[in-house]
């Protein structure tokens, strides 16, 4: 009795596994068979840093384009920061299953297009789905730079913000001073904006921070660079680097109007701690909420010596080389449509990232909307004087190498001109490999 | 007639030996694999990779033998790494085991709240590395809105920049990691001076014992072998430190806290020198293997076993 119990639950068994295996096996084929059919949506992933509200318009964007694009589905992905985007990329290359297409800066593209991983842009310029001549130059020259290796474009510019200086107006106002142009300007700012009180300073003029970034501020508006044409020799020790260290150490410690701390700025500058600093245009949203209609407030391009100069930073759009065909196509037509010159401008509104096309400022919407916010303005003026980083690959460790150099002069721990001499050298030897 | 009887006998209990053995298998089976598939082979797989010049992702690395190792003893960064490392190691461990086993003493008395005071000491070791990290960023901030520095300005004493000044920033991360480890060497020195029987005490008060003499002569040597599991999981732990560095200094200021774990990661996952880091992994794991069979043979052949 209780053997033939046991004997019908086998054969129930098998015939449950007969059944699930036919099933999957079924399943399989439909799955192999599904894109092929006509009139089935392509899905395309897309990796992306941009949190809280940014992701929010990344969003928008993506239901908008499948509205007008039915057969194909985005699915839009927020990794995290951006050096958690960029290890869960390399992480997803390593096991052969990337995204179909992410944000990335130029040096981690540069990694990427070394181990033959990108599929480039340019394959998708020529045709009736491609991009003319002029649309092509419509994107601002120097952000073309970035996209471009090895005289191939790789990528197309995406969310990309430009380096501003955001200032108190309301104590500017109350020191009787105009926002400053110059340097000259930014450090009589500075030094009307300092209070001392019992011996302490309660305000500062400005807050540094010890980085790579703040110090590209001060080295391209005194007319300087981070290495010369044939790319293998580091130029930023020269006389305008040295000096625009120099400026920096003389703020926080000849004229002490000036503090320096590791992180984000906007929380100090919103407490009133610091009457400035430095930041880009898509952190206008992070400012606005740290001052909370507090006190007035204003930006503009960096404060000058030799001329106005406004570094960029940002990442581009990449396409991986393992997608099919028919993904390849939905994503370039993502891709195309992201950075037109009616997106673009949304974007830049949005979320305070500058259009990557020069039509885009032509178009009414952006002409209307900078009419009504001028502050914003002032970041679009500084465009024309765009400098991009250096998209190689060993990039990371030039900007680290130079951070070090600055924290070194900040902390005295060597003269300006040492300290950049030193990290020349060790950049140098980094570029002859 | 015997012969056969026991022959069958001999058969019968060899196939039940088999069929247990094979059962034990069977049940080691699940963990073995997890630990061959997510720890050993890893473990390999990284000596291999250390071998290689690799960005983790180039379909073709290069095979460049122990260049790796030797470039290692080359980097001053990595030798930097090291000595703060041991700079942290030394800070820690003994302070944190002389301070946890004086802790465990007080809480192994019949006091008021005991229960209260135990989950208070361990309310740190259970609290993410992370979240007390950025807690004590606050306590460390380096100008008079923070809580170190708005005591000592209160005092009348000069404030300092703290985790922003490469003479503090180590000794900064040392006690904020004291105290954030002492629940835990509490917990296993608690338990190792409960497990020491009343009658060595009874026996020493009879004969005249009292206080200091009692720890030097009775609990000292009977929680030897407490102690020496603290050292030596303490030593490696601390060899180990990271994240307490990735969220307060980042290896700053001026590679101040740069330490061996915190390079490694940097090298390995944001530099993408796969084969570089494999290779700073295996000279750490030879560093803590090594001091761990020194304090073997110096400090465990020390221990008294009740």
């Amino acid at each position: 009795m209780r053997a033939f119990g046991m004997a019908r639950q086998g054969s129930q068994l098998k015939r449950a596994i007969v059944g699930i295996v036919t099933m999957s096996i079924l399943a399989m084929l439909f799955a192999g068979i599904a894109p092929v059919s006509a009139g089935s949506k392509v899905t395309i992933t897309f990796w992306h840093g941009m949190g809280s509200a940014l992701g929010k318009t990344v969003d928008e964007l993506v239901a908008e384009f499948q509205k007008q694009n039915p057969d194909i589905i985005v699915k839009a992905e927020y990794q995290g920061n951006y050096s958690a985007l960029n290890q869960k990329i390399m992480a997803a290359l390593a096991a052969k299953k990337p995204p179909t297409m992410a944000q990335a800066y130029g040096n981690w593209v540069a990694e990427y297009v070394k181990s033959g991983a990108v599929k480039p842009v340019e394959d998708f310029f020529a045709g009736p789905g491609g991009l003319s001549k002029d649309e092509i130059e419509d994107f601002w020259p120097q952000l073309r730079v970035g996209c471009t290796f090895d005289g191939k474009m790789y990528t197309l510019p995406f969310n990309k913000s430009v380096a501003i200086y955001i200032y108190n107006l309301t104590a500017l106002k109350e020191a009787g001073l105009k926002p400053p142009k110059t340097w000259e300007d930014l450090l009589a700012a500075s030094k009307a904006t300092t209070v001392v009180k019992d011996g302490k300073v309660t305000r500062y003029g400005i807050v540094l921070r010890p980085n790579v970034d703040y110090f590209a501020n001060m080295l391209f508006t005194n007319g300087g660079r981070y290495i010369d044409e044939s790319g293998k020799k580091a130029v930023f020790n020269g006389p305008e680097g040295v000096e625009a260290l120099q400026f920096m150490v003389d703020m926080l410690h000849k004229y002490k109007v000036a503090y320096y701390i590791p992180g984000y700025a906007d929380a100090d500058f919103g407490a009133g701690k610091t009457c400035g600093y430095f930041a880009t245009s898509a952190s206008y949203s992070y400012t606005d909420k740290a001052v909370g209609g507090k006190f007035e407030w204003g930006i503009g391009p960096i404060p000058y010596k030799r001329g106005p100069a406004a570094p960029v930073a940002g990442t581009d759009l990449v396409m991986f080389a393992s997608a099919s065909p028919e993904e390849q196509q939905a994503a370039w037509k993502f891709m195309k449509w992201l950075t037109n010159a009616t997106q673009t401008a949304h974007w830049a509104i949005e979320t305070g990232y500058i259009p990557v096309r020069r039509s885009a400022l032509h178009l009414q919407a952006m002409k209307d909307w900078m009419a009504a916010n001028p502050r914003n303005a002032a970041s679009l003026d500084a465009l024309q004087y765009a400098v991009t980083d250096p998209n190689i690959a060993e990039w990371q460790d030039i900007r680290e190498i130079i951070s070090q150099a600055v924290e070194e002069a900040f902390l005295l721990k060597a003269t300006p001109k040492e300290a950049l001499d030193k990290a020349a050298a060790k950049t140098n030897a980094l570029l002859a490999k | 007639m015997l012969a056969h009887k026991t022959q069958a006998n001999d058969a019968a209990r060899r196939r039940r030996y088999l069929k247990e053995t094979f059962t034990a298998y069977l049940y080691l089976l699940p963990a073995t694999a997890v630990l061959v598939i997510f720890h050993f082979a890893p473990v390999f797989y990284a000596f291999y990779v250390s071998l290689l010049d690799w960005n983790y992702i180039s379909p073709n690395p290069a095979f460049v033998g122990i260049a790796n190792y030797a470039a290692l003893l080359q980097d001053s960064d990595f030798v930097t790494s090291l000595l703060n490392t041991v700079y942290y190691v030394v800070g820690t461990v003994p302070t944190s085991m002389a301070a946890a086993l004086l802790v465990a003493i007080l809480l192994n008395q019949k006091i008021r709240g005991l229960a209260w005071y135990r989950t208070v000491y361990f309310l740190p070791v259970i609290t993410a590395a992370n979240a007390v990290a950025i807690i004590w960023f606050w306590i460390y901030h380096p100008d008079y809105s923070g809580l170190l520095n708005g005591f000592l300005d209160k005092l009348g004493l000069p404030i300092q920049s703290w985790l922003l000044d490469p003479k503090w920033a180590m000794p900064c991360i040392i006690l904020m990691s004291i105290w954030k480890g002492l629940g835990y060497n509490v917990v296993i020195f608690l338990a190792g001076l409960q497990n020491i029987s009343t009658e060595y005490y009874e026996a020493a008060q009879i004969d005249g014992a009292r206080g200091w003499s009692i720890f030097r002569h009775i609990t000292w040597p009977l929680l030897s072998p407490t102690t020496f599991f603290v050292l030596i999981i303490s030593v490696i732990g601390s060899f180990q430190v990271f994240s307490q560095v990735y969220v307060m200094t980042r290896g700053g200021p001026l590679k101040s806290t740069l330490v061996v774990v915190y390079y490694l990661y940097k090298i390995g996952f944001e530099d993408f020198k796969m084969g570089y880091a494999s290779a700073m992994a295996y000279a750490l794991f030879v560093i803590i293997f090594v001091l761990t069979l020194l304090q073997r043979k110096y400090i465990g052949s020390r221990v008294h076993y009740q």
